[in-house]
């Protein structure tokens, strides 16, 4: 049965459009997310790696290897059942070092350049002949079912077609670094189609070839010699080794490497991946047999590897001749289409920007993203030449199988890179080199030319590979242990190995903000770019441009880093950054970022089970504490960067956790820095009652230090110094308080004996001179009693207030009269008082209190304060000015405050407006005990009292005394 | 390293699953396809082992 090239034409461009209109269709967002995201889009999408050789070679291998048909698959399918041990480390790593190629993994872990070189080079050897096989497939199928038709238009037209789709849809915006929706979601529909297509012919072998499953079985017995091909075993070694190619190529392959980590859209796609590739794969190989049998009942001549697509045909079936034609274009396609893509980025990042990069001037974006489309291109067009200058087709088969091979190479390096933190670059790079050149040699090397050049002994093809693998890894674990590993290929080492967590250095940087940044990238990459690159890192890392803290920035240069890595290359990336935001010349010595290994464990609490979530709880429990201790704690690094910042420390200084951790010393403030750091160097270990001016408040803070040694155990490596802050600022404040209340006591107590002894003498005296007075006719002795009686009243008002004072002072408690206070009343009644004194100045009052202000306690102490207070206030101010009494109920406390017009408080002596004798007064006029008794006496009445500057709203540079008491409430009370 | 019990168990049972049943699947007179349905219960049991769980991978 022959189709018109036409058709085959139509029916092939037809189905390349339906991929453009797919990808089309997701690029725009037509397809809902929750299907393009679905980990079965990206299971399918991994069906990439069933190319040519399991839509076609599957029949082929099992005619001549039986069950060993199967070794590919279970090889890839092993992979992936094993994925938590090799998958899932590596898919972290290349997420969080934006790493999309093999060599770029490579390359960051040996921390070389060539690394990455080398593999990109092995890898074009391995690839370049898969590619020519693909457009080598898809041509002899057009020509075994048109014969007429040109091979070579048809497999121009198949690579034309093919570019643009990759060019259009894989180069994305240019950066190399984004996911490719529209691309997965292509791939995925093309492994999809070829499955279905592979089970429709496999269902049509059945039913069409032998009439039914049961009639098939029954052929089947009737063919023992088929029978025991089928299940006879392989030479020894084959199918293991076959079976190791295909795990490797896994990770190894670029197409792989590129759809598994680079395409992932959530780790869970992995895990449903784990499984679901394999059943995909083992859907994908259910057919074959079927295929296979119903091909050679049939008697078909053409090439058993093309039965998939001639079954139909041999049957005289159109539709499933051309369901098995779309199926085998589709798995050609989806390949070329992935390996160059990925192929194009490692020879982007590994060949051509190490030796020719773009100049500041230039856009970046708009330069790799042509250099991309041109390598896309490049490579389409090399795989074509693969195929088209060999006059022998049957060698390309054979070298794309051999070059299969050098996959393997690989993966000693890899297994390394994830379990043997001591393998370096030099080992990686002599065993590969070594195992290369065995696999180029004895087996890429005869098969393509025909020739055997060099010859060891009798060796078949798996006992080379073996031989190969062996040199690898011996060379590669050998000179790891003689040579010595930089300090950047440790640290490499510590972030890939799966035992340790991801590790930041604390060192400083020489960049001190996001600006100076911009500025120093501005010098490789142009400001431009600069800019975009750090914005994009700030945004990814939700922070603040204003940032400064160094914890922070070092964040920002690991982000940058990963972001640069994703668009230059790692090598590339990790030499601008060291070049241009290098650490500061102490870098080496600092010790592992705590707060960055915290806040990773942080970040995966949720999936933390078993005995490391117990330990994370006991580590959270300890951290607790440390948080919630009374006691500011406050732990510093070698370089004086702050670490732990507790809840204490917060409160104390008005910084939080989030801004102080990471900051250093200096940072927090020149009040603080002061104290702290004359503290940390100082020899004493404890300091007593430092005081600290902070918002304009004292504060008595004691220090406590304890140095955390450097442990000789690898695994604690942290030192530094604890400081720990008491606050006693409280207990200060009561014991100043108590203080001053015994002063007031002693005074009191001595006011009381000295009013005693001086008042009856003072009587007698002005008895005597009242009796002169009345008694003499002389004016001259008459004037001089009225002065003694004068003087003797004065006196008599100073001991009267002296014994007022010591009673307010030694009052009992229990003989204090308890009532409800309205202090509306109180003060009307004070105002009233105050006004009967003709003799001062004539003031104006203004009121505000609340009616339902009560307190409980003596009325006539409250009324005696308030008098006290609104004399003293008309005494500071001006005639004719005006005395505000203010009263509020606050929360549980009534508030009164009195504010004169006068001249205020100065500030030098407003601590000492409360000691008894202490006045501003004239001499004569006041005898500084005013104040003294309101301060017992409000003290007397569960109050406080404050003294301070009347409000600036007011405009009003007076006196503002206020009066806090405890509100009574009947509610409350009652209760 | 933290692997999850189920992977273990799934590891353990497969390569004992394959260590019995090979002889059977490979027999001379037996139905071709018996390699196929362990190929499917390895699936299956790496379907459950591999279900949603929480994982220590930092």
């Amino acid at each position: 049965m022959n189709f018109e090239l036409s058709t085959l034409f139509a029916l092939g461009v037809g189905y390349l459009v339906i991929l453009f209109g797919i990808a089309y269709i997701t690029e725009r967002g037509w397809i809902p997310e929750r299907v393009v995201r679905h980990p079965i889009v990206y299971v399918l999408s991994l069906g990439v790696f069933a190319s040519v050789w399991s839509y076609y070679a599957s029949t082929g291998n099992a005619f001549r290897d039986g069950f060993g048909y199967l070794a590919p698959f279970i090889g890839i399918s092993l992979a992936f059942l094993l994925s938590p041990l090799l998958l899932r480390p590596i898919l972290n790593l290349t997420k969080t070092y934006q790493l999309s190629s093999l060599a770029d993994l490579l390359s960051f872990r040996y921390r070389s350049p060539w690394a990455g070189t080398l593999t990109t080079l092995v890898m074009l050897l391995v690839v370049m002949p898969l590619l020519s096989l693909q457009i080598e497939a898809v041509a002899t199928t057009v020509s075994l079912l048109s014969p007429d038709a040109s091979q070579t238009t048809l497999a121009i037209t198949f690579c034309l077609l093919i570019t643009l789709f990759a060019i259009f849809f894989g180069t994305g915006k240019g950066s190399g670094r984004e996911r490719h929706e529209g691309l997965v979601m292509t791939i995925a529909f093309e492994s999809l189609v070829k499955l279905l297509a592979l089970l429709a012919v496999g269902f049509f072998a059945v039913y069409k070839g032998f009439g039914s499953f049961d009639l098939m079985e029954q052929w089947v017995r009737e063919q023992p010699e088929l029978l025991r091909r089928i299940k006879e075993p392989a030479a020894p070694g084959t199918f293991q080794i076959m079976v190791l190619v295909f795990f490797s190529a896994a990770v190894a392959t670029p197409q792989m490497f590129y759809m598994t980590f680079h395409e992932n859209n959530h780790p869970r796609a992995l895990s449903v991946a784990s499984w679901g590739l394999p059943l995909y794969f083992l859907l994908l190989s259910l057919p074959v047999l079927p295929i296979l049998w119903a091909g050679l009942r049939s008697g078909a001549l053409t090439p058993m590897e093309y039965y998939p697509v001639t079954l139909g045909s041999h049957y005289e079936s159109e539709l499933f001749t051309l369901i098995g034609f779309i199926g085998g274009m589709s798995a050609a396609s989806g390949l070329i289409i992935v390996i160059t893509l990925a192929l194009s980025t490692m020879c982007l990042n590994h060949l051509i920007l190490p030796v020719w990069q773009p100049s500041a001037r230039q856009d970046i974006y708009r330069w790799l993203l042509w250099k991309r489309r041109a390598l896309i291109a490049a490579l389409i067009w090399g795989g074509f030449l693969f195929y088209y200058i060999p006059d022998n087709q049957q060698s390309i088969r054979a070298v794309s199988n051999t070059g299969l091979i050098g996959s393997l190479q690989f993966l000693p390096a890899i297994v390394a890179l994830l379990y043997w933190p001591k393998g370096n670059k030099k080992g990686f790079m002599a065993g590969l080199a070594a195992g290369t050149a065995i696999w180029f040699i004895f087996l890429v090397l005869p098969v393509a030319s025909g020739t055997n050049f060099f010859t060891l002994g009798n060796m078949n093809t798996r006992e080379i590979v073996a031989l190969s693998l062996v040199c690898n890894i011996a060379l590669f674990m050998l000179v790891s242990l003689l040579t010595r590993s930089s300090t950047e290929e440790r640290i490499s080492a510590d972030i890939c190995s799966v035992d340790n967590l991801r590790r930041q250095r604390r060192a400083g940087l020489t960049a001190s903000s996001p600006q100076e940044f911009i500025a120093q990238l501005t010098k490789p990459l142009g400001e431009r770019t600069a800019t975009r690159e750090v914005m994009q890192a700030l945004r990814d890392l939700n922070m603040d441009k204003q940032e400064s803290r160094p914890q922070a920035l070092r964040q920002l240069r690991s982000r940058l880093e990963a972001n640069l890595s994703g668009l230059l290359g790692p090598a590339i990336a990790h030499d601008l950054i060291d070049r241009f935001l290098p650490f500061t010349s102490t870098s080496e010595s600092v010790s592992a970022d705590v707060t960055a290994i915290e806040s990773r464990i942080e970040a995966y609490r949720s999936n933390l089970s078993g005995m490391a979530a117990d330990l994370d709880n006991l580590r959270r429990y300890h951290r607790q504490i440390l948080m919630d201790l009374p006691l500011g704690v406050c732990s510093l690094g070698p370089d004086e960067q702050i670490i732990m910042w507790n809840h204490a420390m917060e409160k104390l200084t008005g910084i939080t956790t989030e801004e102080a951790v990471g900051m250093h010393l200096s940072e927090i403030g020149s009040a603080w820095y002061k104290l702290l750091n004359k503290f940390l160097h100082g020899e004493t270990a404890h300091q007593h009652k430092l005081t600290i001016t902070v918002n304009g408040g004292k504060r008595y803070i004691s220090l406590h230090k304890a140095v955390i040694e450097k442990s000789t155990t690898r695994r604690i490596e942290q030192d530094g110094i604890i400081i720990l802050l008491e606050d006693l600022t409280e207990t200060e404040l009561l014991e100043e308080e108590l203080a001053h209340s015994e002063r007031l006591a002693s005074i009191g107590r001595l006011a009381a004996g000295v009013a005693h002894e001086i008042g009856n003498p003072i009587t007698g005296i002005a008895c005597l001179a009242q009796n002169i007075r009345d008694e003499t006719s002389n004016d001259e002795l008459r004037s001089m009693a009225r002065q003694i009686i004068e003087q003797t009243d004065r006196t008599s008002r100073i001991v009267q207030s002296l014994v007022n004072f010591a009673h307010s002072g030694s009052h009992n408690k229990a003989d204090q009269r308890h009532e409800i206070v309205q202090v509306a009343t109180c003060i009307e009644e004070a105002i009233a008082l105050i006004s009967l004194n003709k003799k001062g100045k004539h003031m104006h009052f203004d009121v505000h209190c609340e009616t339902n202000a009560r307190i409980l306690g003596d009325s006539q102490q409250l009324l005696q304060v308030l008098v006290n207070l609104i004399n003293n206030a008309r005494d500071a101010s001006p005639a004719e000015s005006t005395i505000s009494i203010d009263c509020e109920r606050i929360a549980a406390s009534i508030q009164i405050s009195v504010s004169d017009e006068g001249s205020g408080i100065p500030e030098a002596i407003r601590d000492r407006v409360f000691e008894p004798f202490f006045t501003t007064k004239e001499p004569g006029e006041g005898t500084g005990l005013g104040l003294a008794l309101v301060y017992s006496l409000v003290e007397n009445l569960g109050g406080h009292i404050d003294i301070m500057n009347a409000t600036a709203k007011r405009n009003n540079p007076g006196a503002r005394v206020v009066l806090s008491f405890p509100c009574y409430d009947e509610s409350l009370n009652k209760s | 390293m933290y692997i999850p019990p189920p992977t273990l168990i799934f590891l353990v049972f497969s390569y004992l699953l394959f260590l019995l049943s090979v002889e059977w699947a490979m027999q001379p007179h037996g139905a071709w396809y018996r390699p196929l349905l362990i190929c499917f219960l390895v699936i299956g049991l790496a379907a459950w082992s591999f279900r949603e769980q929480n994982s220590d991978e930092l």
